[in-house]
């Protein structure tokens, strides 16, 4: 089954098995406190059968030592992968002419020769093309033809190999030493870090922690909730007015602080302010204050203020410190090829991915005690803080993050259709999400199959008619509702995101499911006209518009998958509310197929065609793993999320098993070395 | 009540004697009276830039004037600039071909990341875009941005609503500070007017000591800055100096205070909903822009219009025979609709965000700054959308400037229409947007550090191909 025509960053890598990874530590602690007799995980095996990468097939095959002349070097290495690969697309007639990189067909030594010439003429006359000729075919940059290979499988390493022999040409050189495995045991593998600010949620948490104050919404500068991750440093950028914002709220903190913050001061009142100063920043920068850091504060004591002056300046200092804003990737020692961070610098993290807060006082204790060092202390933690009650924040705000629904912010419906939709409507259905997601994920088993096809919900009076229920009477009620609405996709706050004011939004739909479920690249090329064409006679519904914009192959390449999957939803309005026809009375048609084998009508069969992927397994880990570091998965992950995905797999799919072990993972954990230090 | 000469007096004595005006915020002001900035003996008198954007286009063939040079006739969209004829030039035919250098990305970010920076992607990986620099404002403003409070002032009409009054956006950002620093704008005009012309609650006395207080605590959070910069790497240590310069910022701010300032008078109807109701906020926008210029809290702005994805525009619909703007039974929204080929309505939201630069001038007509010289005499108003229809047209750009900023370098003629279009409207839709006048944005950016007295070869990147230079006959 080779169903990877669109890119898939880091799934089809993980079909690699030819690889050869890392199998996961055993972690035989790593049982979650609520774990049921029928959820023991076995250590997973590598899939015995995977897929393997075709081999670039050396023809002919070079004598050890021997010497490869550039010629050689590209009809040996390099043509089985443009023959196999691009010649499809990026050829004469095909979808690729357009681009610079058209070659001919691979019929002979003279057009061997003719593609050598135009790919060495490429790579020397424009400097980006050595580049995209690996980033396209591995997706790291958009490609039309979706993801051909990972970074990691030995062709994209020959391409490469050619981008520096084309460079820097040589008639013979020696053959280059065996491809190594990229997921070969004992290697670090961190990916890149950066620095991140707080989150709005992150610094309230803090500071209604530390500092027993609640900050109402408004003074903080707010996350950037458009795209992707709330922790991921792009989100959380600090413009000048928000600048000024972090200094109001500094100053609306510390006119509200106790005097005696965190210390007892019976027995020694005189010196209760500073020693409370002391205290607090220590909590507020999560580690022993430096020399200089100490100096700042003990300096404001010093000075002529009053004692409760001096505490108050000394909140507003902390509350604006970096060293309180940033999640510090300070380094402990450095290994081989990474440094492991800091033990309270880990702290912070475990702490603010898995309970949107600082560290407490446990957290703090078993870093100053080093447990953090082991795996087994990571996870002893880690197991912990997700049974935490304040776990919930962190998986409410994954999957409001994950599921796209800031889109129903300041959102509005067309009042001739739906002409009991406010604000309240929008904050009833995320309270909606959020309770079907505690009640999944926190109370309940945290099957990542209870999440897509739970029969649970909750709903208020503003919610019932949209699942067709009667009024429920004031407050919220647990319902369970039939077959046609499984899970966290049927949903009203998920159907309603991905809708227009007076229509629903199969493309919206369909491609969260490629891209967030599956984890496919869409990117719709920059100059694609997305135009609709308008209703007419031969395209009454949106199905036969959509089907219009199919005659234009740059179109249809995305949205012959798009599409299918979307229609699926069709039965669910712009609301989520259930309608048998379209609006003009003819019949929905919510029919279609997910690859070969996955026939489907409607979304309940939909969700369940798609939800037999590994694929959508391995994505949900993928996108948590993300969440949890901060930024997109990179290709020096690959590893650590296969070794994920098995185990979540492994899991019957366990989310709070899977947290955990996402602290346990190199990227989580360590840091890269960094040479300007 | 204050005295005004004892006002004056003081004022006059800390600028002369170099200290720190100590004046709070937001003092109640006396319409009679001027502030004026003690500037050194023959220094240049300030020069200001705005810039206004509207999203999404327009509809060119009713933007586009006739006729010649000097005796054009505007189209029905650009019609409202006849009230201000004088102070304005019409550019057309300007293309944006930077997208052109990009391998990611949609149209619309492709666009938004490069129309005021003049450069491709910095970062072309798709969940990593990044813009290529700072956008051509944001340079200027480092140049021009002087000792004034606000380096710059940024406001957005309508859209996504926050709870601290404050857009961020990313996707749809146009102005950056620099490639991973996007630029906030206030988009609830209460929010602005309270940060930016304070609340005008406190006493000369409380408004000192917080100031004192202020200085001493962002003191301590720079060296704070320094102390954690030690211990980063490169990149890092980058993200937290940009962070460390809005501080230094700030805590210029706070040193100069925000000098004596009429706190405009802000009143909107109740119910209004900053998010929807942009015919009510526009003009509140443009009042406390306009004052914060003739102030001088700043020498730099923006206006742009942010919702640019579903508007309905209710307050248009009377224009429209009754109709909504959008027909929600036929149209998703308001994109879908400037997606297609021109739809009978379209022209006149793109008419009203005219109209709406055409006040912000009229107030700026209205009003001097401390040196008593006129706002559009000393200014240069940009407008322009990022594209020239909704179907992502990046080629033929609508171009407003207006104002004559400070008048020197020696301004080109105002009242003019500069055509530098490649054939007609007409050529250009048969084209399907895909025909370019060779004129580009670059070099409309040129021009305006130009204006400005700067006299740079180039704004942005030219591929070693595009031409460099300002826009050809643009300046006298």
């Amino acid at each position: 089954m080779r169903r990877m025509v669109h890119g898939m960053p880091l799934l089809a890598a993980l079909a690699l098995g030819a690889l050869g990874c890392d199998p996961p530590e055993s972690t035989p602690e790593a049982e979650p406190d609520s774990a049921r007799p029928d959820s023991a995980r076995p250590d997973p095996e590598p899939d015995p059968s995977p897929d393997p990468a075709p081999d670039p097939a050396p023809d002919p095959e070079p004598e050890p030592g021997a010497c490869v002349t550039d010629a050689d070097f590209f009809a040996a290495e390099v043509e089985p992968i443009l023959s196999a690969d691009c010649v499809v697309c990026h050829r004469e007639g095909g979808a690729g002419a357009l681009t610079r990189y058209v070659l001919q067909p691979f019929d002979g030594p003279a057009a061997t020769a003719a593609n050598h010439a135009l790919l060495v003429g490429l790579v020397t006359d424009h400097p980006d093309f050595g580049a995209l000729l690996v980033d396209k075919p591995t997706n790291a940059v958009s490609h039309g033809g979706g993801r051909r290979f990972d970074a990691a499988d030995p062709r994209a390493t020959a391409l490469r190999r050619f981008v520096e022999r084309a460079r820097d040409p040589e008639d013979c050189v020696e053959p280059a030493p065996p491809i190594e495995d990229p997921c070969a045991p004992g290697a670090v593998r961190p990916g890149t870090t950066a620095l991140r600010r707080l989150t709005d949620s992150q610094y309230r948490h803090s500071v209604a922690d530390i500092f027993g104050v609640e900050v109402p919404p408004g003074l903080f500068p707010v996350t950037t909730l458009d795209r992707d991750f709330r922790t991921w440093a792009v989100n959380n950028t600090v413009s000048a007015a928000g600048a000024e914002s972090i200094m109001l709220a500094a100053e609306h903190v510390a006119a509200r602080v106790d005097a005696d913050a965190g210390v007892t001061c019976a027995e020694e009142p005189a010196d209760c302010g500073r020693r409370s100063a002391l205290h607090l920043a220590e909590r507020a920068f999560r580690r022993p204050l430096r020399p200089a850091e100490a100096a700042l504060i003990e300096g404001l004591f010093a000075a002529d203020l009053e004692p409760q002056a001096a505490l108050r300046r000394a909140v507003e200092l902390i509350l604006q410190s970096p060293q309180f804003l940033y999640l510090s990737d300070a380094p402990g020692a450095p290994e081989a090829d990474a440094a492991p961070l800091d033990p309270h610098a880990l702290a912070a993290r475990m702490s603010y991915f898995l309970v949107d807060t600082a560290p407490d006082d446990a957290l703090i204790a078993a870093a100053a005690a080093g447990e953090l060092s082991t795996r087994a202390g990571v996870a002893a933690q880690a197991r912990r803080l997700v049974a935490d009650p304040r776990a919930r924040r962190a998986l409410t705000a994954f999957h409001r993050d994950w599921l796209d629904v800031w889109r129903l912010q300041n959102t509005t419906r067309d009042p001739a259709r739906y002409p009991a939709f406010g604000p309240h409507t929008v904050d009833a259905m995320l309270t909606e999400l959020d309770l079907f997601v505690t009640e999944v994920v926190w109370a309940g088993d945290a099957r990542f199959d209870t999440l897509l096809y739970g029969d649970v919900t909750w709903v208020d009076r503003a919610l019932a008619p949209i699942y067709g229920l009667p009024d429920p009477g004031d407050g919220w009620h647990r319902v369970r509702l039939d077959g046609d609405r499984p899970g966290v996709l049927t949903r009203s706050a998920f159907l309603a995101a991905h809708a227009y004011a007076g229509s629903s939004s199969p493309v919206q739909r369909g491609a969260f499911v490629l891209h967030d479920l599956l984890c496919e690249t869409l990117d719709p090329p920059a100059d694609v006209n997305m135009d609709l064409p308008e209703p007419s006679e031969e395209a009454r519904t949106i199905r036969e518009r959509l089907r219009q914009h199919w005659t234009a192959p740059a179109c249809r390449a995305c949205h012959e998958r798009i599409d299918p999957i979307g229609f699926a939803f069709e039965h669910f309005g712009a609301l989520g509310e259930w309608r048998d026809t379209w609006d003009d009375g003819l019949p929905i048609d919510a029919s279609g197929a997910f690859e070969e084998q996955g026939v489907f009508d409607g979304a309940a069969e939909m969700i369940a065609a798609v939800g037999a992927a590994e694929q959508v397994r391995t994505c949900y880990a993928t996108r948590w793993f993300e969440y949890a570091v901060g930024r997109p998965a990179e290709p020096e992950d690959t590893c650590a999320v296969r070794a994920l995905a098995e185990r979540f797999a492994a899991s019957d799919g366990d989310i709070r098993n899977l947290l955990v072990d996402i602290t346990l993972t190199d990227a989580f954990r360590y840091r890269p070395l960094d040479e300007e230090r | 009540m204050l005295i005004r000469g004892t006002r004056m007096d003081r004022r006059r004595f800390l600028r002369l004697s170099g200290a720190a005006a100590s004046l709070p915020f937001a003092l109640p002001f006396l319409d009679a009276f001027r502030p004026r900035r003690a500037r050194a003996q023959g220094a240049a008198r300030p020069k200001r830039l705005v810039i206004v954007h509207s999203p999404q286009g327009s509809v060119l063939s009713r933007f586009v004037p006739s006729g010649g040079e000097r005796d054009f006739e505007l189209g029905h969209i650009t019609a409202p600039l006849d009230a201000v004829r004088e102070h304005i030039t019409v550019v057309t035919g300007v293309d944006n071909v930077q997208p052109r250098f990009n391998e990611v990305g949609n149209a619309h970010i492709n666009a938004n990341y490069t129309v005021f920076t003049g450069r491709p992607f910095l970062e072309q990986v798709p969940d990593a875009i990044t813009p290529g620099g700072p956008s051509i404002e944001q340079v200027v403003a480092e140049r021009i941005g002087g000792e004034v409070p606000f380096r710059r002032l940024d406001f957005a009409v309508g859209g996504h609503q926050t709870s601290n009054g404050l857009l961020t956006p990313r996707e749809g950002a146009f102005f950056w500070v620099g490639p991973r620093d996007p630029v906030s704008a206030f988009n609830n005009p209460l929010a602005a007017l309270i940060r930016i012309f304070g609340d005008g609650q406190l006493s000369p006395e409380a408004a000192r000591a917080l100031r004192d207080r202020r200085a001493s605590v962002l003191d301590g959070v720079l060296s704070n800055f320094t102390e954690m910069s030690r211990s980063l790497g490169a990149a890092d240590r980058a993200r937290l100096e940009a962070h460390a310069d809005k501080l230094r910022q700030l805590e210029q701010r706070i040193a100069a205070g925000a000098g004596e300032c009429r706190r405009p008078d802000v009143s909107l109807p109740p119910g209004t909903d900053a998010g929807l109701d942009d015919h009510r906020t526009t003009p509140v926008f443009n009042d406390l822009l306009a004052t914060a210029l003739s102030c001088d809290l700043t020498r730099v702005a923006t206006l742009s219009f942010a919702n640019g994805h579903a508007p309905s525009f209710p307050w248009l619909w009377d224009r429209n025979g009754g109709r909504p703007i959008v027909d929600l039974g036929v149209w998703e929204n308001w994109h879908a609709v400037v997606h297609a080929d021109y739809q009978p309505g379209m022209e006149h939201p793109y008419r009203w965000y005219v109209e709406q630069l055409v006040d912000l001038l009229t107030r700026m007509a209205a009003m001097t700054d401390a040196d008593g010289d006129n706002l559009l005499e000393t200014s240069l108003v940009v407008y322009l959308s990022e594209y020239s229809s909704g179907r992502h047209w990046n080629n033929a750009l609508p171009v407003v400037l207006a104002g004559h900023h400070g008048g020197a370098p020696a301004p080109g003629p105002t009242g003019r229409w500069l055509d530098v279009m490649n054939g007609t409207v007409a050529d250009l839709e048969a084209a399907n947007g895909y025909r370019t006048s060779g004129a580009t944005t670059n070099q409309l950016w040129t021009s305006v550090l130009r204006m400005f007295g700067f006299d740079d070869a180039g704004f942005g990147y030219t591929d070693g191909a595009l031409p460099t230079g300002g826009l050809p006959g643009l300046l006298a």
